[in-house]
C-alpha cells in the first residue's frame, strides 16, 4: 500500500552503496506537498486545476511539446505552442520550458473574455492570479500571437503595461490574454529528481568500470588456471610429415590432462552457467530478459547445485587461484542481480513519485518529460540510467543486460566449446577431424560411413565433395587443437571410432554378432 | 541395442525446448518412436488445426530420413490417404546434417505452402490447381472436422 515504505525496505536488501545513490523519495513526496501548497495559495487548488486542466484522453504519446487541454473540444495543436485563435473558454496549459540545462514547469493561462472566465474560474482566483503574476501577460492581437507567444519568457516586464493598455482598449472582448505562471515549488521538484538520476547515472558509470576491470583480471586468471597441456613440455603435436596420415595412431594414454590445469573443471563450470541460463532467455519459448525474481532463483539454483557438486568428489578444482577466481566470479554475477533488483525498484519508485505528481497537483506530464523518466514496463531496458541524456541516447539496453553480455563475451571464450568442435552427424568432437574441399568439418567415422553409401554431396552445402576427400583432407592444425583442448573427449571419440569400425567390419564379413544381418 | 548419442541429445532438446507450435514424444518402449503434433499455420486453410503425424527413426538414421506420416487426415496436395508426405528432404534431398527439428518445421511449412505441380494426391493437387479457392475450402473443412483440437 505505501510505497515508500516497501521502498526502503527493498533498498535494504541491497548493499550499501548501492542503497545510498537511490532516488529520495520521501523527500520527492514532500515537495509534492509543497507545490500543492504553492498552488492553492495561487488560488489553483488541484482541485480547482482538475477542472480546467483536463486529464488527456488515452492517446497515447502525443507528440506535441504539450499537453492542452481546454473545456471544449479543442483540436490539440502539434508541436508548437500555438494556442488556437477563435477559443471561446479560458484554457491552463501546463507546460514544461527547456531553460538551458533544467526544466521550468509553468503554467499558462489563456483567457478570452472575464465573462466566461467568472463561470470557471471564481473572480479572485483571478485577481489573484493577475496580481501576483510578475511573469508576462502578453496580451497580443491573435494575428501576431503565434510568433511571440514562443518567445515569452517569465522575466519580461513589459508585459504589464501591454496588458493595461489591451485592459482598458480594447475591454476583454474577444482578444485572448495570457499568463504565464512559473511554478517554483515544481523547479524544485524536478531539479531535485534529475539531479538524483544524473548523480545515480555518474555512480553507476564508475561501477559499470569497475565490473569490467574487475572482469579483466578474472579473464587472465581463469585463462591461466585453464590451460590447455601444450603449454607443457609433454605435449607432441602431429604433424603431417612425420606420420601417415592413413594410420595417424592418436594413443589414446597421450591424451590426458597432464599438467595441473582446471580446464576440464571450469568447462564444465560454464556448461552448467550456460544451461541455467540466467539472466536472459535463449529458447524458443522464451527470449530475451528475465524478471528479476526469475534471474535471483536461477541464480540461486546454480550456484547450491554449482557448490553441491564441488563438495562432492565429481567436480574438483586444483589450483587455489580457480577458487579464487570462482569466488569472483559469484560476486559479479550477485553484482549483477543486486543491480537488477535496484534498477527495478528506482524505475518503479521514478514512476510511482511522477504519478503521485500528476494526480496530487492535477498538473499532467508532460509527454517530453515523461518519454525518458517514465519506463514502461515493457520497455523495462531503458531503465539503464534513467537520466535524460544517457537514455536518449543510441543504446536501448538496460545497464544489467550490459554487464551479463560483458561477462559472457568474456569470460566464455577462454574456454573452446564443444559445440564448435562437434561433428553435426554423430554430435560428438568432430576428431578425427576431416576438412571437405567445401570447408565443411566431419570426424572421420561420419564422412567414411558417408562414402560407403556413395554419398557425392557434402551434408551442410550440397557440394559434391564428399568422394573426393581423401588423407589429405586431415585438418592436422585442428587436430592437434582438439587434442589440446579436448583431451579427454578426444580420447573416448577416438575409442568409439575403433569400436564402431570394428563392429562394421564384422558385420561386412557376415559375422555379425547381433543376429539378424540388414543389407 | 544403445541409441546413438545424436538421438539422446535431439529428443532432450524437443522436450526441452520445442519449436513453436510442434510437439515430438518419444515412445518409452521404442525411443525410436516418436509422437507428433503440428499446428496448422496462421493465415494457411489447416490454421487452428493440430495434426497428430507419427515419425521413425530407422536405423541408419541420420544417414537415412526419418519416416513420417500424417495420421490425422487432411486435404492437401502433397499429402495422399494414407497421410504419406510428398517432400524431398525426405527422400532424395536428404542430408544429415538434417535433424527431426527441421524436417517437422519443413512440414510445417508445407502446410503453409501446397505444391500442386509435385502432387501425391492427384484429386487434390488437380482441385488445387482448377480451383483454388474451392480447395481451401475444403481443406479448411476437413480442418475443422478432423483436425480440431
Amino acid at each position: 500500500m505505501h510505497f515508500s515504505k516497501t521502498y526502503t525496505q527493498l533498498l535494504l536488501t541491497l548493499p550499501p552503496d548501492l542503497r545510498e545513490s537511490a532516488i529520495q523519495y520521501r523527500q520527492l513526496k514532500k515537495i509534492i506537498n509543497q507545490i500543492v501548497a504553492e498552488l492553492t495559495s495561487l488560488g489553483l487548488s488541484p482541485d480547482l486545476l482538475h477542472g480546467i486542466i483536463q486529464q488527456p484522453p488515452s492517446q497515447g504519446l502525443d507528440k506535441g511539446k504539450q499537453r492542452e487541454r481546454s473545456l471544449t473540444d479543442f483540436p490539440s495543436p502539434q508541436a508548437s505552442s500555438e494556442p488556437p485563435l477563435h477559443s471561446s473558454s479560458p484554457r491552463v496549459i501546463y507546460e514544461l520550458a527547456d531553460v538551458v540545462d533544467h526544466v521550468e514547469p509553468r503554467l499558462h493561462l489563456y483567457l478570452d473574455n472575464y465573462g466566461n472566465q467568472e463561470t470557471i474560474l471564481p473572480p479572485d482566483v483571478l485577481s489573484q492570479a493577475l496580481g501576483f503574476t510578475t511573469s508576462c501577460p502578453t496580451p497580443l492581437p491573435s494575428h501576431q500571437y503565434a510568433a511571440s507567444s514562443s518567445s515569452t519568457v517569465p522575466s519580461d516586464s513589459l508585459a504589464s503595461s501591454d496588458i493595461g493598455d489591451h485592459l482598458t482598449t480594447k475591454g476583454f472582448s474577444n482578444v485572448p490574454q495570457e499568463l504565464i505562471i512559473p511554478l517554483v515549488s515544481d523547479t524544485v521538484f524536478f531539479r531535485t529528481l534529475s539531479e538524483a538520476l544524473e548523480s545515480l547515472s555518474a555512480y553507476l558509470v564508475t561501477r559499470k568500470a569497475e565490473f569490467e576491470a574487475t572482469l579483466q583480471a578474472l579473464s587472465h586468471e581463469i585463462s591461466s588456471a585453464s590451460h590447455p597441456s601444450s603449454s607443457t613440455s609433454a605435449f607432441h603435436p602431429y604433424s603431417p610429415f612425420s606420420s601417415d596420415p592413413a594410420t595417424i595412431n592418436v594413443s589414446s594414454g597421450t591424451l590426458v590432462t597432464q599438467s595441473k590445469s582446471d580446464l576440464e573443471t571450469w568447462r564444465e563450470i560454464f556448461r552448467m552457467y550456460v544451461e541455467a541460463d540466467i539472466f536472459q532467455g535463449h529458447q524458443e519459448r522464451f527470449r530475451g530478459e528475465r524478471d528479476t525474481d526469475d534471474a535471483a532463483a536461477r541464480f540461486f539454483a546454480f550456484s547450491s547445485q554449482l557448490h553441491e557438486r564441488l563438495s562432492e568428489v565429481d567436480l574438483k578444482l586444483k589450483l587455489k587461484r580457480s577458487k579464487i577466481a570462482l569466488r569472483t566470479f559469484l560476486e559479479l554475477n550477485t553484482f549483477i542481480l543486486n543491480l537488477r533488483k535496484f534498477q527495478d525498484v528506482t524505475a518503479e519508485a521514478t514512476r510511482k513519485i511522477l504519478k503521485k505528481h500528476a494526480k496530487r497537483t492535477a498538473l499532467p506530464l508532460a509527454p517530453d518529460l515523461a518519454s525518458p523518466f517514465i519506463i514502461v514496463p515493457e520497455a523495462r531496458d531503458r531503465a539503464l540510467v534513467l537520466s535524460r541524456p544517457v537514455s536518449r541516447g543510441a543504446s536501448s539496453l538496460s545497464l544489467s543486460l550490459l554487464l551479463v553480455q560483458a561477462l559472457t563475451e568474456t569470460l566464455l571464450p577462454i574456454i573452446p566449446h564443444i559445440d564448435d568442435y562437434s561433428c553435426v552427424i554423430c554430435t560428438s568432437l568432430a576428431f578425427k577431424p576431416i576438412r571437405l574441399r567445401c570447408s565443411h568439418l566431419f570426424c572421420v567415422r561420419c564422412l567414411v560411413k558417408l562414402q560407403k553409401r556413395g554419398e557425392q554431396h557434402c551434408p551442410m552445402c550440397r557440394a559434391p565433395t564428399v568422394l573426393s576427400a581423401d588423407r589429405s583432407n586431415v585438418d592436422w592444425a585442428l587436430l592437434n587443437f582438439m587434442k589440446d583442448w579436448f583431451p579427454s573427449e578426444a580420447r573416448k571419440k577416438l575409442q568409439q571410432n575403433e569400436r564402431e569400425a570394428a563392429e562394421e567390419e564384422l558385420r561386412e564379413l557376415g559375422l555379425e554378432f547381433r543376429g539378424c544381418i540388414v543389407v | 541395442m544403445s541409441l546413438p548419442k545424436r538421438i539422446i541429445k535431439e529428443t532432450e532438446r524437443l522436450v526441452a525446448d520445442p519449436a513453436p507450435g510442434i510437439t515430438a514424444t518419444p515412445h518409452d518402449d521404442n525411443l525410436r518412436y516418436f509422437d507428433v503434433t503440428i499446428q496448422g499455420p496462421d493465415g494457411s486453410p489447416f490454421q487452428n488445426g493440430v495434426f497428430r503425424l507419427e515419425l521413425f527413426l530407422p536405423e541408419e538414421y541420420p544417414m537415412a530420413p526419418p519416416k513420417v506420416r500424417f495420421l490425422t487426415k487432411i486435404y492437401h496436395p502433397n499429402i495422399d490417404k494414407l497421410g504419406r508426405i510428398c517432400l524431398d528432404i525426405l527422400k532424395d534431398k536428404w542430408s544429415p546434417a538434417l535433424q527431426i527439428r527441421t524436417v517437422l518445421l519443413s512440414i510445417q511449412a508445407l502446410l503453409s505452402a501446397p505444391n500442386p505441380d509435385d502432387p501425391l494426391a492427384t484429386d487434390v493437387a488437380k482441385h488445387y490447381k482448377e480451383n483454388e479457392k474451392d480447395a481451401q475450402r475444403v481443406s479448411r473443412e476437413w480442418t475443422e472436422k478432423y483436425a480440431s483440437a
